[in-house]
């Protein structure tokens, strides 16, 4: 199974965006303390470790445990909002040290936006630059995009974007915000959007990425805002292949194995044709609502089929629609129960004026404001 | 084409549709003999010779076919009916509509299939009954306009809808858009779809309905009348239902 670990090497940043999901805690990893990471995804037999943050390129030692995580066989992947890959040693040092694949995350190509999202002036032709650096070193380049209440009307402009200007990234990756893991608590009616809100847009956007023969995936959203592309949720094909995830998180949780999606559904959910494969709504508390959410009827087969039979997954494992479905039936609902209400909230008073402090510092010479 | 006078006989209704835009609203459950004989009279009085029996649900009343035989005796040239059509899967009540004058049975459905029909209604076998109704006007040889809301839940299915329309011998397909009215209002982000996400499914599917031999007619939150709101008001007929069958 192409099973992907995600370790959390540092949990600082150099960007203060407005949403973020994994803000600074107290914790570092030293080199012996990812090693260790590493080799337990190695013994649970993971195809690859996507290195995170925080920002991961503020660890003094990622390029070596980049190397290490390749030299024991590992597809070795890094999130990042590209600032220090701009620098061009510095991306061919991490091409270098094994690294495969990069996940830049770019919010808007409108440069106020984007500035206004990351509580940083000028890091958008960073992140431009930091692409077409690991472009040329030969690492694989995916722009990873947070889906926003300031982003959610544009898209498609970004996809057109990056079309025409870096033509050479084949691969996107919108998340759905995350409203309850961090300081999308702090200020959710800025920054966490109805599902309506970056439906049209997607749906634009994904319209332009087919007809370039561009993929993608999309993650945290419930079906009934992706159906005609439910093939593309990240975890729908978890579910749909029976798949697993592990996140060392470099915070009180730790690593956390995820089988079960354990999402909220709607009352409703229970009619809808893709309930066995949908991972439902992804919200810890209060920042999406259920009644956002509504029955699709459409056939499950094909979608299915386009996620085992893909031809360009590494990890196909079933020969049969036939066989997946008993082995599928067999391993009972991996979308797992609504859970209670968990605790959240984990923003301080004091976090909140740092947070503050950090953005005005961040923001000096802002760009124009988008017409 | 002139307005069509509509006599609303209550908010009572066997279904509870999703996209409701009665639920919620004040109004009286029933209306009673001499009030609906009253509006009759008067609607001639003001020269109006097109009427439609609108609810709730008109068929819950038993005096239905009663005020339409009198709309007919009053010279009503027209007398339509609109329902969702549970009613009329009893072959003999049908019949006791048609001889006592309907012109035009509108009738409600949702989807191609029973999972999509009964989401909508929120009434499990109505799918059956309202199926039912339209073979049994189908095999009479009424005039028969079908009216579906196209709501998040059911664009994927038009389609589909779009053959059996044809199939069960429709000469009209009337698609609306949600009107967020009254309680409907509150499941608004439930149900509602975006203009953008409906555009090609619907003329997809009207396009499929035309070649089938349905008129069909498209109305959309701008140019809808806003039906239901009480006796007397006068609305715009269904374009070409009585022409094209």
């Amino acid at each position: 199974m192409a099973n992907l670990g995600y370790i959390q090497v540092v949990r600082h940043c150099n960007h203060v965006c407005g949403f973020c999901s994994n803000p600074t805690t107290e914790y570092t990893h030293d080199f012996e303390s990812m090693k260790l990471l590493v080799d337990d995804l190695v013994e649970r037999g993971y195809f690859g470790a996507i290195l995170t943050g925080g920002e991961p390129t503020l660890h003094p030692e990622l390029p070596r445990i980049a190397a290490y995580a390749r030299s024991v066989g590992l597809h070795v992947r890094m999130i990042t909002n590209g600032h220090r890959l701009a620098e061009e040693d510095f991306a061919r040092a991490l091409a270098e040290a094994g690294l495969q694949l990069v996940h830049v995350s770019i919010y808007s190509v409108r440069p106020d936006v984007e500035e206004e999202l990351r509580g940083r002036s000028g890091t958008l032709e960073r992140a431009y630059r930091a692409i077409d650096n690991a472009h040329r070193f030969g690492m694989q380049v995916n722009i990873n995009c947070v889906m926003n209440r300031q982003n959610a009307d544009h898209l498609d402009e970004n996809i057109a974007y990056f079309i025409q200007h870096h033509p050479h990234v084949q691969h996107f990756v919108w998340n759905a915000l995350d409203p309850s893991m961090g300081r999308a608590e702090v200020d959710p009616a800025r920054y966490t959007p109805r599902m309506a809100e970056f439906e049209v847009s997607l749906s634009r956007a994904v319209a332009l990425l087919q007809a370039g023969g561009r993929t993608f995936r999309v993650e945290k959203v419930p079906l009934c805002y992706m159906t005609d592309f439910a093939h593309a949720s990240t975890e729908t094909r978890k579910i749909v292949k029976l798949e697993e995830r592990v996140v060392h998180f470099l915070d009180d949780k730790q690593t956390v194995r995820q089988t079960h999606w354990n999402r909220r559904y709607a009352d409703v959910c229970s009619q809808c044709s893709l309930r066995s494969i949908c991972p439902g709504l992804f919200d810890r508390g209060d920042g999406y609502s259920t009644d956002e959410l509504h029955p699709v009827f459409v056939p499950l087969e094909p979608i299915v089929r386009d996620i085992l039979f893909d031809p360009a997954d590494p990890s196909r494992r079933f020969n049969s629609l036939e066989q997946w479905r008993e082995e599928f039936d067999a391993a009972g609902d991996a979308t797992g129960p609504a859970p209670a209400p968990p605790q959240v909230g984990s923003v301080t008073d004091r976090g909140r004026r740092l947070f503050e402090k950090e953005r005005r510092r961040g923001l000096t010479g802002r760009a124009k404001p988008s017409s | 084409m002139s307005d069509r006078l509509l006599i609303e006989l209550g908010l009572a209704c066997n279904n509870r549709c999703v996209f409701c835009a009665q639920r919620g609203l004040d109004g009286a459950s029933h209306t009673d003999d001499a009030r609906v004989r009253a509006a009759l009279e008067q609607g001639r009085a003001a020269g109006d010779s097109s009427l439609a029996f609108v609810g709730g649900e008109p068929t819950l009343h038993d005096g239905l076919a009663g005020w339409i035989q009198l709309a007919r005796t009053l010279g009503y040239d027209d007398v339509a009916l609109q329902t969702n059509g549970r009613r009329l899967a009893y072959t003999a009540y049908v019949q006791e509509l048609m001889a006592a004058g309907v012109s035009l049975f509108e009738v409600s459905l949702q989807g191609p299939e029973p999972a999509v029909h009964d989401y909508h209604t929120r009434v499990e076998g109505s799918f059956r009954h309202t199926v039912k109704g339209l073979l049994n006007l189908r095999d009479s040889g009424a005039d028969v306009a079908v009216t579906t809301v196209v709501t998040r839940s059911n664009f994927r299915n038009l389609a589909a809808l779009a053959d059996l329309v044809g199939t069960l011998g429709a000469g009209a397909w009337q698609l609306s858009t949600v009107q967020p009215l009254g309680e409907a209002a509150t499941d608004a982000a439930r149900v509602v779809p975006a203009a953008e996400m409906i555009t090609s499914a619907v003329s997809h599917a009207a396009e499929r309905a035309r070649n089938a031999g349905v008129a069909v007619v498209v109305t959309s939150d701008s140019d809808v009348e806003h039906q239901f709101v009480g006796m007397g008001r006068t609305c715009e007929p269904l374009p070409g239902a009585v022409a094209a069958v």
